[in-house]
């Protein structure tokens, strides 16, 4: 059991009539690639804010290793962040932007070069050292950001959305570098991004914030496959909701939808209760109408749309009464299905929300 | 970058060391002069040459200088009062703000031209004259039937209007002795209606006693009134004046103080005896056309002797000086337009 | 109230946390309050109330002030259909020759005000080079006409940077509309321009009636006898030493000038920060008509061609021997003013203190006002701005009511005279960095927080790098205006610290005007000079006078 190394409690942040973050607890292990997910407004980033310093909570603690820093200013918590915008200093060359923090700590002049020199190996910035922020692409600034936030070695590394700057091909790129570095380097980073396609693929826990509150902490696994409420299944990735209720509960569980019965795989289901089932677009396999069709979970519906997106066709279909999403991966090279199809859905990858 | 940071913040240093030295200049006398800025400075470089001392002046006025000195009682700025009427001088005397000094000069110099308790000393006498444009005259008054006013009283004929110069007494001590000086050639009734009459013709009134000299030499108004002196200078630079001493014309002493509580007295003492030497006094005399009131101190080419000029015999500037405050008063009253 | 007591504590955390800040800060404000805030309050305290009732009784005080009044106005309109005309032909009519009309609109700048009305008499006056040397005329100048036209040609410039300002904010393609729906030339102008351009109009008037009431080297040289506030208060302190008195007459002249102030803080301008020039729409203007511009270019020469004559004059009358009598060229008028005499180099030394002093002080005050949250913010903001609204005769009769006697006994010293020119260019400096300050991200700021710099460090190595072209902009500001000051530091000039637009002025009063031209010559080249350095330093980056 790694140590709990950065921790927030009851943590409170309003901005006039707003409450930008209303009580936010998480506990970040050492070592460990944590992301803030969340729509825009949803108080990300002023949690990243209030860990760095820039904002005083008005209520909670933070601590850091244990120590309560929320009287520490910003200089002293050694929280080095990458920011939206990079935020290089226009009037320094990549070197100076490097060496800052660490002559910031008073670091002899021999040392900063060797670190700074490292830093730049390490981030493949070698050459550029002389170069001035402006004149580098948006990649390089990246780079030249991260590095400059690394070289001091910080005890917590904050990203603020750093990809967000970046075109789609390179963010993918970066965003695994980064991964990797922080995993190499094994530093504690807490990341922030409303994208949850790049949460899912870089870190090791998600916390996914609404509203100034977190409302799911999980692995991307728990968090994609057993979101914790509809707007979690709904914000991570898509999903197709049904609404319905539960009959009986003896080994498998049996709810009725849109007047069907489904079979769903989660136990200990109180009968008669109203449930959500959320089904993911890849959960459900497309059969062509007419052609064997027995089994459970099986639905039939029309095609009402489709779409070739490279990789996998999606299909909007109408079944039951209600419109689902459906992806079907490594598609058949031939035509795209239309008319009557049956949907047949494995009931291990039914999810059961908001039982009440 | 560092290197950069050095050099600018040296230059700022430096810059902010230049405006404010460590200490108050120690020794550098404070003059208050109503001569001409030229004048004075040629007169300190001499005087610095002479002693070593070194000196810095500021210009204003003398009916200025009265009102700063006077506004400074409490911690007196200047160290010597140079120049303008002694009058001037003479009305900060009573009220304590004139230090007295025994000169070794004063030998040299005529019990009438200091004051007898030694607070200001005379070193030049001035008489008031008229300067008159010529090529002016010539070709706008001449063709007129005029001639040359000779006299006080022709200035006020009508063809003057608007071309008469003089200065405002409240600034200018040469006006004071102007306005005095027909409020005692003439009464004080007949007086103020001179200077009513003239004031029909006069344009403005300038803050400087010397202006009126200066606008006259380059034509810009034909007639200016001021010492005789301040419009020689310009006759001697080649300008095409006429100059005038009328009968019963004012006259002044010019005279040199120092103030009491100066920052620098002694440096003033020095700076008195100096003024009142002969070789002073001749520089002074030769650069500035006035008269020393040393015996010993020739007469400048150029000038005229004041014993050639009819002085108004009444002109008491003790009289002057006690009634200063009485005569601004009326003049305010009547001629502030 | 518990809630808000606890943001105050917040508010303040910084300045516990960091005392070098808080230091820095409690300095400026300090300075502020000392020597702003101070010679105000003396100012505004000093006369009794039978001061006041002198004001109202004597006939002199009376006319002095209907005088100002009237000389505001004429020389407002003046100056306003001129600045127009100006303003119209090169930012609408697009005339030929816009770059050499603008700048011939920077000299009044950029010189003394009361270079015009030297220049007025040796042109216009009574030996005039025009009216009496090619007309022949016996014009007298002194008097409220001279005095009008020199007020005119001073202040055209500043109404022309704020109608150019108002025409540029107004998008053409509003314009274009209404020709589109079927408005002739004149009536756009009529039904557009106007009503959209009057509120600007009408507060850039009000600024420049303030400034030519508060004007004073004009007046003294060409008023004659005819006296304005100002001249009168000058007349009071120099002539009688009549502090109380002229601080009546400061007072009256400081209250339209004062309430103009208030009126563009808190009604009119929550955009005093951003600089109105007028975004490219990428629509050009509609053209006018070949012949209103032809009228126009017309007048924009006549204008430049009365400007250009006013500077040539002084620089041929630096020349001259006797200007009007004797043509002689020489050399010997620069001996006495430049070698003689320390007026320039004292000009120079303390604009150029000056000059650091305002740049240092409005950068430090511009971060602390928006960068850092503390109690009394808006305070500080409200006196670095208030100077703008002070007359520099009431600045300079203050400052010697403030500083003439113990524990505050300055008067006599340079540091007064370099305070009372910085105290009148603060406002500028304070804005430019204002606005420079808003184009700078906070992230910056921050990124250096986080990087283990304090608030300190990350203003000297941050902040001021990033704001170096805003800082050389308030330096040579504060360095021209500051060298060209006569109003402010002519009360606090002792021997040997008498600066060189007051000894222009003596001089010229003298009558010697060879002497005054040259000094004025010099002065003028030091100020350009040092434009041009700036131009060198910055380029483009900094666009002092708008220009």
């Amino acid at each position: 059991m790694t140590s709990i190394h950065v921790e927030l409690r009851g943590l409170k942040k309003r901005f006039g009539d707003v409450a930008a973050v209303g009580g936010v607890d998480l506990a970040v292990s050492e070592g460990s690639f944590v992301t803030l997910l969340g729509p825009s407004g949803c108080g990300k980033t002023t949690t990243l804010r209030l860990i760095a310093g820039f904002y005083d909570p008005d209520e909670g603690e933070i601590r850091i290793g244990g120590r309560r820093i929320n009287d520490l200013p910003p200089d002293r918590r050694n929280t080095a962040m990458v920011f939206q915008d990079f935020a290089l200093f226009p009037h320094m060359t990549v070197f100076e932007n490097i060496a800052y923090g660490l002559r910031m700590r008073g670091c002899a002049q021999a040392e900063i070069s060797r670190r700074v020199e490292e830093t730049a190996r390490q981030l493949g910035l070698v050459g550029l050292e002389h170069k001035w922020p402006l004149h580098l692409s948006g990649g390089q600034q990246q780079r030249v950001a991260l590095a400059r936030a690394l070289v001091v070695e910080p005890e917590v590394l904050l990203l603020d959305e750093p990809l967000s700057n970046l075109d789609a091909k390179l963010r993918i790129r970066v965003r695994t570098e980064i991964r990797q570095i922080q995993q190499q380097l094994g530093k504690t980073t807490i990341y922030v991004t409303h994208d949850q396609e790049e949460a899912l693929a870089i870190s090791d826990v998600i916390a996914v914030m609404a509203s100034g509150r977190i409302v799911q902490v999980g692995t991307p696994y728990e968090v994609y496959y057993t979101p914790a409420s509809r707007f979690v299944a709904d914000f991570v990735g898509i999903a197709n909701f049904l609404e319905g209720r539960v009959l009986t509960d003896q080994g498998v569980g049996l709810v009725e939808a849109g007047g069907t019965v489904l079979e769903v795989g989660t136990e200990n289901l109180r009968p008669g209760s109203a449930v959500l089932l959320a089904i993911r677009p890849e959960a459900v396999r497309l059969v062509e109408s007419g052609a064997e069709s027995a089994g459970h979970n099986l639905l039939c519906g029309r095609v009402a749309a489709s779409s070739f997106m490279g990789s996998l066709v999606r299909y909007w279909i109408e079944a039951i009464g209600t419109e689902w999403v459906v992806d079907v991966h490594v598609p058949a090279p031939r035509q795209l299905l239309t008319g009557e199809v049956a949907l047949q859905i494995p009931r291990e990858r039914i999810h059961v929300l908001e039982q009440r | 970058m560092r290197v950069r940071i050095a050099v600018i913040s040296t230059v700022l240093v430096l810059l902010m060391a230049s405006v404010q030295p460590p200490a108050a200049q120690p020794g550098r006398v404070m003059v208050y002069s109503s001569l001409h800025e030229t004048e004075i400075a040629a007169m300190l470089d001499a005087f610095t040459r002479k002693t070593g001392v070194r000196a810095e002046f500021i210009r204003a006025s003398s009916g200025e200088l009265v009102a700063r000195i006077r506004a400074e009682r409490a911690s007196p700025k200047g160290d010597v009062h140079l120049g303008g009427p002694a009058d001037g001088h003479e009305v900060l005397a009573p009220e304590g703000l004139l230090e007295p000094h025994k000169s070794p000069e004063h030998k040299f110099i005529g019990p009438r031209f200091r004051d007898p308790k030694d607070r200001w000393h005379g070193f030049y006498i001035g008489a008031l004259a008229i300067a008159v444009n010529k090529p002016r005259f010539e070709r706008e008054m001449r063709p007129r039937g005029l001639d040359y006013p000779k006299k006080w009283e022709d200035l006020l004929h009508p063809a003057y209007k608007g071309e008469i110069v003089v200065a405002n007494p409240f600034t200018s001590g040469t006006a004071m002795t102007f306005v005095a000086t027909h409020v005692l050639r003439l009464g004080a009734e007949r007086g103020w209606k001179y200077l009513e009459d003239l004031d029909k013709n006069v344009n403005h009134y300038t803050r400087s006693g010397a202006a009126p000299a200066r606008m006259s030499a380059v034509g810009e108004f034909l007639v200016g009134i001021t010492f005789g002196h301040d419009i020689l200078k310009p006759i001697v630079e080649g300008h095409p004046l006429h100059i005038v001493y009328p009968p019963d014309t004012g006259w002044e002493v010019g005279a040199v103080s120092i103030i009491k509580g100066g920052p620098n007295t002694e440096g003033a003492r020095k700076f008195i005896d100096w003024q009142l030497g002969k070789d002073a006094g001749k520089l002074h005399s030769d650069i500035s056309l006035r008269i020393s009131v040393r015996s010993d101190v020739p007469v400048p080419k150029g000038a005229i002797p004041i014993t050639q000029i009819q002085l108004l015999k009444g002109y008491d500037l003790w009289w002057v000086a006690q009634h200063r405050e009485a005569l601004l008063r009326i003049w305010d009253g009547r001629f502030r337009r | 109230m518990l809630a808000s007591a606890r943001l105050r504590v917040r508010e303040v955390r910084w300045l516990i946390r960091e005392p070098a800040l808080m230091l820095v800060l409690l300095c400026v404000a300090a300075l502020l309050v000392v020597f702003v805030l101070l010679p105000v309050v003396r100012v505004l305290g000093s006369p009794s109330a039978s001061h006041w009732l002198q004001f109202f009784q004597r006939e002199a005080f009376v006319k002095a002030t209907r005088n100002s009044l009237m000389m505001a106005a004429l020389s407002t309109c003046s100056a306003m259909a001129v600045g127009f005309l100006y303003a119209y032909a090169i930012v609408r009519a697009d005339v030929p020759a816009k770059g050499l009309f603008r700048t011939v609109a920077l000299l009044p700048l950029v010189s003394p005000p009361f270079v015009t009305g030297l220049a007025t008499i040796l042109l216009f006056g009574r030996r005039g080079l025009i009216t009496h040397g090619l007309m022949g005329m016996t014009y007298n100048p002194y008097g409220w006409h001279g005095l009008w036209f020199a007020q005119t040609l001073s202040f055209f410039p500043i109404a022309y940077l704020g109608v150019a300002g108002v025409l540029r904010a107004i998008s053409p393609s509003l314009e274009l509309a209404a020709h589109n729906l079927g408005a002739r030339r004149w009536a756009v102008f009529r039904t557009i321009a106007v009503p959209l351009a009057t509120p600007g109009l009408a507060s850039s008037a009000l600024l420049v009636s303030i400034l030519i009431l508060a004007d004073f080297g004009n007046p003294m040289l060409l008023g004659g006898d005819f006296y304005v506030l100002a001249t009168e208060a000058y007349l009071q302190v120099i002539g009688r030493y009549n502090m109380e008195m002229a601080a009546v007459l400061c007072t009256v002249l400081l209250l339209p000038a004062m309430g103009f102030f208030l009126a563009q803080r808190y009604w009119i301008g929550r955009r005093a920060y951003t600089t109105v020039t007028g975004r490219p729409t990428g629509l050009t203007p509609l053209r006018a008509s070949r012949l209103l511009r032809g009228v126009l270019f017309a007048a924009c020469l006549l204008v430049a061609a009365v400007v250009l004559s006013v500077y040539l004059v002084i620089a041929a009358g630096a020349f001259v021997k006797v200007w009007g009598v004797d043509w002689t060229f020489t050399l010997k008028n620069f001996q006495y003013t430049l070698f003689r005499q320390r007026d320039l180099y004292n000009s120079v030394r303390f604009g150029a203190a000056a000059g650091v002093t305002t740049a240092v002080a409005a950068t430090v005050a511009a971060y602390l006002t928006q960068r850092k949250s503390f109690p009394g913010r808006g305070v500080l903001d409200f006196l670095t701005l208030l100077p703008v609204a002070l007359p520099g005769t009431l600045v300079g009769i203050g400052f010697v009511l403030a500083f003439n006697q113990p524990p505050l006994e300055l008067v006599g010293t340079a540091a007064i005279i370099v305070a009372a020119m910085a105290v009148r260019t603060l406002p500028v400096g304070y804005r430019l960095s204002v606005a420079s300050l808003h184009q700078i991200d906070t992230s910056i700021e921050w990124a250096s927080r986080n990087l283990g710099a304090s608030s300190l460090k990350t203003f000297l190595r941050v902040l001021l790098p990033l704001l170096r072209y805003a800082f050389a902009g308030s330096f040579i500001y504060a360095f021209v205006k500051s060298i060209n000051t006569l109003s402010a530091v002519v009360f606090l000039m002792t021997p040997g610290k008498v600066v060189a637009s007051a000894s222009i002025l003596g001089l010229a009063d003298h009558g010697y005007w060879s002497q005054a031209t040259a000094l004025a010559f010099s002065l003028i080249a030091v100020a350009l000079l040092a434009l041009g350095v700036l131009r060198l330093v910055a380029g483009r980056r900094v666009q002092l006078f708008d220009l």
